[in-house]
């Protein structure tokens, strides 16, 4: 499984931007699967060890790189590697947490339907039927909702042309600035409402019950 | 993590990112565990806001105007015939309630209640007080209220303004042409009024009533004050003479003409 991934790197200012030096972008235009996919279980293995027991971070990350190297065998854009790795651990660790917290309620006994296992992209939780599930995303819903009426002005505009399913580009156009300004104002537009959103956000996600 | 990326994250979690956008973020998360942590952390939101209905009723809530835009809305709308009259009403309301206040003096100025208290002076008092020259040991004066000349006619109402420092005990006295002088204020026979200290601090303020005399010629009224504790009708006139230094005396000439 050695399938040579080329990226279509342009010179734009991005890469310079992020950091990349022309060495290291020449370094990840070649790229093998298997190489990206070990920088890929790094990734995984640290995000799940800093919230998981490190049992439970080992189980998580063999679990996410079956998955994308057998169903997901198909996809070999880095990003798109990165991309699937960032939702499995996202919804696992989810997973892992709602499951450990079930057995603490069941007083320890084993739970019959382990929400951990399998693919948890086919779970997304709107198809799920789980009526926790629902609960808990009609919880998430209503806190970001409050949360997002409570932004003015700018930030209020800006997020409302993105869901509206406007790019920064576009936002950049409408607003006669550029784009780098967007972004800044954009994240610190992000930053405001993750403080709004606030420990409540943080519970009904699941974070809270690690 | 560092600051291009950490701009892109927010567009990750609301799908906002272009094709380029989003390759580099993700690329940039390859290398980078601080980022890839945050994406993990963003997924959350992501996942909620790629339900649409979930969308449109965050669309609903930001496409209503808060507060401040209510209010910056209603002042760039047209302005209707209520507004005018709305602005005209509170205009004129204000105008009145100037005008009220310009009006009536302050009635912290004025001196609630003035009455004869102790002695009165006996008509050796008064041509006593008439010799003494004009001084001013406290501040004081008199003057005839809402006229800038002195000329009056003979039988002619005189409305006088005495502003003084209170407490004090307060006569006026007058005299008419080349005659003896009397007292006028308080009555014949009333002992000089004893002024108390208005509630605001400053000087008192009172206003008397007298009438002209009929004769021609000139007159002269003669304001007399007295510390508060000094009851002049009650010292023999050989005494006066040691107390003329604590006395405040003001004159007023003015001239009555038959017109």
């Amino acid at each position: 499984m050695r399938a040579e991934l080329t990226f279509a790197i342009g010179r734009s200012s991005w890469f310079t931007a992020l950091g990349y030096s022309p060495a290291a972008m020449a370094d990840e235009a070649t790229l093998s699967r298997d190489e990206v996919l070990g920088r890929v279980r790094a990734r995984v293995l640290a995000a799940a060890r800093a919230r998981l027991s490190p049992a439970d971070a080992e189980d998580l990350t063999q679990e996410a790189l079956i998955l994308l190297t057998t169903k997901y065998a198909h996809v070999t854009a880095a990003e798109e590697l990165v991309a699937l790795g960032v939702r499995i651990v996202a919804l696992k660790r989810t997973a892992f947490w709602r499951k450990a917290a079930r057995r603490q309620a069941a007083g320890d006994t084993p739970v019959v339907a382990d929400s951990a296992d399998g693919d948890p992209l086919e779970r997304a939780p709107a198809d799920s039927p789980d009526p926790e599930a629902i609960a808990r995303a009609r919880q998430r819903l209503a806190i970001f909702v409050e949360a997002a009426a409570r932004l003015d002005g700018r930030c209020r505009e800006i997020l409302r042309r993105k869901l509206q399913g406007a790019s920064f580009v576009e936002i950049a156009s409408e607003l006669r600035r550029p784009v780098n300004t967007v972004y800044s104002w954009d994240h610190r537009c992000h930053q405001r409402l993750k403080r709004l959103l606030g420990d409540r956000w943080a519970y009904v996600s699941g974070e809270e019950l690690r | 993590m560092t600051g291009a990326a950490k701009h892109l994250v927010a567009g990750y979690a609301t799908d906002s990112l272009g094709e380029a956008e989003r390759r580099e973020l993700l690329r940039a998360a390859l290398d980078d565990q601080a980022l890839f942590d945050t994406l993990v952390e963003e997924d959350g939101l992501r996942a909620l806001l790629q339900d649409s209905a979930a969308r449109q009723e965050v669309l609903a809530v930001l496409e209503e105007p808060t507060g401040w835009e209510r209010v910056r809305a209603w002042f760039e709308r047209p302005a209707t015939l209520l507004d005018l009259g709305a602005v005209a009403t509170l205009v004129l309301g204000a105008l009145a309630g100037y005008a009220l206040l310009a009006i009536r003096p302050a009635p912290s100025a004025h001196t609630p209640a003035a009455r004869p208290m102790g002695a009165p002076l006996s008509p050796q008092h008064v041509a006593w007080l008439f010799q003494l020259p004009e001084q001013q040991v406290a501040p004081a004066g008199i003057e005839i209220a809402n006229r800038r000349d002195s000329v009056l006619a003979p039988g002619e109402p005189l409305h006088l303004r005495l502003s003084l420092r209170a407490p004090a005990r307060v006569a006026l006295l007058e005299q008419r042409a080349d005659r003896p002088g009397t007292q006028a204020w308080p009555g014949l026979g009333q002992a000089p009024a004893l002024v108390p200290r208005p509630a605001s601090g400053g000087p008192a303020i009172h206003h008397v009533s007298l009438e002209t005399p009929a004769e021609e010629g000139a007159h002269r009224l003669r304001l007399v004050i007295a510390p508060a504790a000094l009851d002049l009708g009650a010292l023999a006139p050989e005494d006066l003479a040691a107390v003329a230094s604590q006395l405040t005396i003001v004159d007023l000439r003015y001239q009555v003409t038959q017109r």
